[in-house]
């Protein structure tokens, strides 16, 4: 079956100026990292010039001082969102679970399938 | 007599030889490496390599095995009538643990587990099952960051089935 070629014009028509709108939407979390380098380099700059590394030379390491921190800022960001308990064995989770009474441990159940299977 | 321990991210502790071997991983790679405490020569020419474990969760480590270095082995209770094995957290590993946010308690319990000190591993067990305790479902699926899986059937079901403990 096909569709009428207007149909498909509107339909690209509409994708097209998402796409575009797209473009201008402005991510909050993006523009708060984008203020937050351009306060650390400018600080860095600053500190790099009152110790008399300027021109290039103080670009680069400020630079490089802000890739650094790019960095860490991502593992910090990676390590909250990482799931604490994939690095725990079975053992560990269930040592600590031993450490509660049967009422204590009955929300566990709840929490997801492998703390439901450890916990019963 | 001192040891050279190394972490993961190349940093060199030298720490007693009394600390180091309140672990048995550790004692057990020093054996293997025929480093003994009357042997200067072997302790010196040798470090021991700890790839499960950062510079900053060392630090925390030793700041704890220096504190416990004379401590008596505990007994472990067994379990009691409702169902658990207590252990009492003394005031001082109460202070040393309630700093830490649960990610970095996780990492320390991860540490304490692969380089087997009995005594560290179970305050910070019976201090995570603390946090547990009185919590909801969710409150602990957000502490520990992970996504429940389980159906609203599967919950339903587990709910019927476990009423009486919310009695």
């Amino acid at each position: 079956m096909f569709y009428p070629s207007s149909s498909h014009n509107v339909d690209s028509a509409a994708l097209e100026s998402e796409s575009l709108n797209s473009d201008h939407v402005i991510d909050p979390e993006m523009e708060s990292e984008k203020r937050l380098m351009s306060e650390i380099r400018e600080k860095a700059e600053k500190r790099l010039a009152e110790i008399g590394v300027t021109g290039v030379n103080g670009e680069a390491v400020a630079e490089i001082i802000c890739s650094l921190i790019k960095e860490h800022l991502r593992k910090v960001e990676t390590e909250r969102n990482t799931d604490r308990t994939l690095a725990f064995p079975d053992e560990i989770v269930m040592t600590i679970f031993s450490k509660m009474t049967t009422e204590e441990r009955a929300p566990l159940g709840l929490t997801c399938k492998r703390f439901r299977e450890l916990n019963f | 007599p001192n040891v050279k321990l190394v972490t993961s991210d190349n940093e060199e502790f030298v720490v007693d030889f009394r600390i180091a071997k309140m672990s048995v991983t550790v004692s057990r790679l020093m054996e293997a490496m025929n480093m003994s405490e009357t042997d200067d020569a072997s302790l010196l020419s040798n470090s021991i390599p700890l790839p499960n474990v950062t510079k900053a969760v060392m630090a925390r480590v030793i700041e704890w095995c220096e504190k416990h270095k004379n401590d008596e082995p505990k007994e472990e209770k067994e379990n009691d009538k409702r169902g658990r094995t207590t252990h009492v957290v003394s005031d001082w590993d109460k202070e040393f643990l309630k700093n830490d946010e649960f990610g970095r308690l996780c990492q320390l319990m991860g540490a304490a587990n692969y380089l087997e000190i009995k005594g560290l591993f179970n305050d910070i067990s019976q201090t995570i099952a603390n946090m547990i305790h009185g919590k909801k479902s969710d409150e602990i699926a957000e502490m520990f960051n992970i996504h429940c899986d389980l159906t609203e059937a599967e919950k339903k079901e587990i709910r019927k089935k476990t009423a009486w403990c919310e009695d």
